[in-house]
């Protein structure tokens, strides 16, 4: 038993496709036994540690998870909520703008009061301190103009 | 979850019916494991595995009215998962973040994670170093002899599934686990 296995048969055989040439030559050659046992030893706990590893990043924890197909209730649901969210989406703008409206209307009222208040003291002839005066002087007035045209 | 994943599982789960969809969550839990662990393998970025392992039962579910069952749902994930990992290695635009999240992400080495066994602590740094060899050499393979690899030794799936999973022949399954397996003997060689 001069010839160990070639590069091959030591493969092949490792990979559990050993001929019977291969197998007979195991059987008698202790050096090529105890390598072939080390390899798969070796090969037996780098598998085993590859998993261990593989559990340790996660391999274990699934974290995929299918959009479940909506039941009848639950679409019902889904629809009220959008038909909800619809609503206050169109109604949130339309109550805005009317209270703008109404702040504007009033704002409008005010100025328009307060121009006529100023339109009305700019009418008058003398300002309101003196009107008392301004009747009194206007009284003495008629009184001589009736006076005179008795005469 | 990224958002155009969440709006393409909103579209399938539309497209399928319920019942379809809550079996398929019973094989997303069975299966998932086993897909990520060969796909994080595969690529050594946690997010990467993440995102394709997500992309492959989303596919799985989308074409759940083409599986005909004449593979075993195992084998057929581990299709899809295959072609996905190759698909993402080839894929030149992530190649950048690939180089930036190997700099960046250190998901160890797998011998850190060996199982404990009764053996004296020659024995174990022994096992260690040789599990670490193995590791560092996986890294190195070509991508279809490292798809073999892996689904072979860490899947343990035999030759026939593994041709099943990578839509390879028998003989060119051989090819390539034999090839891997030098690579990993020249390399304990060295390490021993």
């Amino acid at each position: 038993m001069n010839q160990h296995l070639t590069s091959d048969q030591f493969a092949s055989s490792m990979a559990g496709e050993s001929s019977g040439v291969e197998r007979r030559h195991i059987a008698e050659c202790s050096q090529c036994r105890d390598e072939i046992e080390r390899m798969r030893s070796t090969l037996a706990v780098f598998g085993d540690s590859v998993r261990k590893w593989g559990d340790a990043h996660g391999a274990a924890r699934t974290s995929f998870e299918l959009a479940r197909p909506r039941t009848f209730a639950a679409g019902r649901l889904r629809v009220a909520l959008a038909i909800v969210a619809m609503l206050v989406i169109a109604v949130v703008p339309v109550t805005r703008h009317m209270m703008e409206q109404r702040r504007a209307a009033e704002a409008a009222m005010q100025d328009g009061l307060l121009m006529q208040r100023i339109d009305d003291e700019l009418s008058q002839t003398v300002p309101q301190q003196m009107e008392p005066l301004l009747k009194l002087t206007s009284g003495s007035d008629t009184e001589q103009q009736s006076s005179g045209g008795s005469r | 979850m990224e958002p155009a994943a969440t709006s393409q599982l909103m579209v399938a789960a539309v497209e399928a019916p319920a019942l379809e969809a809550e079996q398929f969550e019973s094989v997303v839990r069975q299966y998932w494991p086993r897909v990520f662990l060969f796909v994080l393998a595969s690529l050594r970025d946690r997010d990467a595995a993440e995102t394709v392992t997500q992309d492959c039962f989303l596919r799985a579910y989308r074409g759940l009215g083409g599986f005909r069952g004449e593979a075993s749902l195992q084998t057929w994930l581990m299709q899809i998962a295959v072609n996905l990992v190759r698909d993402y290695a080839r894929n030149r635009r992530l190649q950048f973040w690939r180089k930036t999240q190997a700099a960046k992400i250190d998901v160890g080495d797998v011998s850190d994670w060996m199982p404990d066994r009764d053996a004296t602590p020659e024995e174990k740094a022994l096992t260690k170093e040789r599990v670490a060899a193995v590791w560092e050499v996986a890294g190195t393979l070509s991508p279809k002899q490292r798809t073999v690899f892996l689904l072979r030794f860490v899947e343990d799936m035999d030759l026939l599934e593994i041709c099943g999973a990578t839509g390879l022949k028998e003989g060119a399954v051989k090819v390539h686990l034999f090839r891997a397996l030098k690579a990993v003997r020249e390399r304990i060689g060295r390490a021993v």
